[in-house]
């Protein structure tokens, strides 16, 4: 049966009747507490949904309501599950690079690289999210497996943390993390990109 | 006089902005050898309309189509070039992005025409926002082309708009070129008689020296190109190009000196 329920406030919570519970969390993360206010509040899934009382408002299908943010929650959840276990590889690695351990570090590394294309599946979240794990991948990607320096590891784990707490930045705040990222060398730009762009341009450039 | 200053070229420019690996480290190393270096407007707008806008290009069709291979086959229909269609350019597109090959991916068209999108969009956007720093200073503002940063549109792409001057008016540089027209003469006797490009600016120069009350309009400008440079590089300065097989002669004929990086 599809629940029907009122909207009570702007965009972020709903009641149905007396009851409510958080929706969909099947595997939220610990990291993902700190955005609960924007989860979707509707009735908890074992209870009974609707209330006895009978409401006057017009019923809204909570699938049409929420298809979208459904999608946008369900990446939200997951961007932040995978964010915490790369912050935990990076905080590793950092901590193995300061140990002098090369081998360790880079395999903790290695298990971060893992992490960044399922986490660019997750650009549902938002343009910013999307271009600030792209530039990581692609950054990492161009090293060509030359070593990742302690200050690249410290710069990409101060992102991703800052990402895990606050991953609805615009496309022009993640322009400043790009910066930050290119100030340790950490780029975009690279020569199958060049040569793919002009190779099209020859006789069109000056 | 010492030529301690360089005046910048729109090659320069494309190679310190966009472009990567050698050229873009022997560009930037080379504006270092000089205390002074210039950009002019001119090379801005020269740039946008060039290297730039095949970047936006690139992008707004991934953006329209979400797809990696459909956009390299409208690109190569557009620019004629079929190697373009070659699968081993997609595979080398994955390899770039050294993609471990125990991360399984559902559709390789939609994310590599994603992470090729998002990457563009931002080389587009920093390259913008930089094209002022990496000269000394900016000169030679053009009274008829606004200088506007490329916008996001609604659906996705980028709008690089305005991509020339305004046209309801005369060229603002008319008057100054009016005024060098010894130096116009020469320019146009160096020129070699081969060539789309070059036709187009003996023709614009031709116009100035022997119609000089006809009005002077963008397309003309814009057919001057190299010229420009020859023509306004300050006389304490010295070219500074990729392309010195160009600018050489323009630059020899009316007496200044193009140097490459």
């Amino acid at each position: 049966m599809t629940p029907n329920v009122v909207a009570k406030s702007d965009t972020t919570s709903l009641e149905i009747g007396s009851s409510s519970a958080v929706l969909p969390a099947p595997s939220a993360p610990k990291s993902a507490e700190s955005h609960e206010a924007n989860t979707t509040t509707v009735g908890a899934s074992s209870a009974p949904l609707l209330s006895e009382k009978k409401s006057t408002a017009i019923p809204i299908p909570i699938d049409l309501l929420y298809q979208a943010r459904d999608a946008r929650s369900a990446s939200l959840n997951r961007g932040l599950e995978l964010l915490s276990q790369a912050e935990l590889y990076l905080k590793e690695a950092q901590s193995a690079a300061e140990d002098g351990l090369t081998a360790a570090c880079a395999l903790h590394v290695m298990s971060f690289e893992d992490l960044l294309q399922p986490l660019f599946e997750c650009r549902a979240i938002g343009d910013g999210f999307a271009n600030v794990v792209n530039t990581i991948h692609f950054g990492i990607a161009n090293l060509e497996d030359a070593p990742i320096s302690p200050d690249q590891i410290g710069a990409i784990w101060r992102i991703i943390r800052e990402l895990s707490v606050a991953p609805f930045l615009t496309y022009a705040e993640s322009l400043d993390r790009v910066r930050q990222l290119r100030k340790v060398g950490i780029t975009i730009n690279n020569s199958f990109i060049q040569d793919w762009v002009s190779g099209a341009a020859e006789g069109e450039e000056n | 006089m010492k030529k301690i200053r360089a005046f910048v070229d729109t090659t320069i420019l494309a190679d310190v902005l966009l472009k990567t690996g050698p050229l873009h480290e022997t560009a930037k190393s080379a504006l270092k050898r000089f205390d002074r270096t210039s950009l002019p407007v001119y090379a801005i707008k020269e740039w946008k309309r060039g290297q730039l806008a095949t970047y936006i290009l690139y992008h707004n069709h991934l953006a329209r189509t979400r797809s990696w291979s459909e956009t390299n086959q409208i690109i190569a229909r557009w620019f004629g070039s079929p190697r373009r269609l070659s699968t081993a350019r997609e595979a080398d597109a994955i390899a770039v992005l050294r993609i471990p090959p125990k991360v399984s991916v559902q559709n390789w068209d939609l994310e590599l025409a994603e992470h090729y999108r998002f990457a563009l969009k931002t080389l587009i956007y920093e390259a913008w926002e930089q094209r002022r720093e990496f000269t000394t200073e900016t000169i030679f503002n053009l009274d008829c082309y606004v200088e506007a940063a490329p916008r996001d549109k609604r659906n996705g792409e980028i709008d690089p708009a305005p991509q020339d001057c305004s046209g309801d008016r005369e060229c603002c540089l008319a008057g100054s070129l009016r005024e060098r027209r010894e130096m116009l003469v020469k320019l146009r006797e160096s020129i070699p008689a081969a060539g789309r490009e070059n036709n187009a600016r003996a023709k614009a120069l031709g116009r100035l020296i022997s119609h000089p009350n006809l009005p002077f309009d963008r397309k003309q400008c814009r057919a001057l190109g190299d010229a420009y440079f020859s023509i306004f590089a300050p006389d304490d300065s010295v070219i500074l190009t990729t392309n010195l097989k160009d600018h050489q002669p323009l630059a020899a004929a009316v007496g200044k000196t193009a140097v490459g990086p």
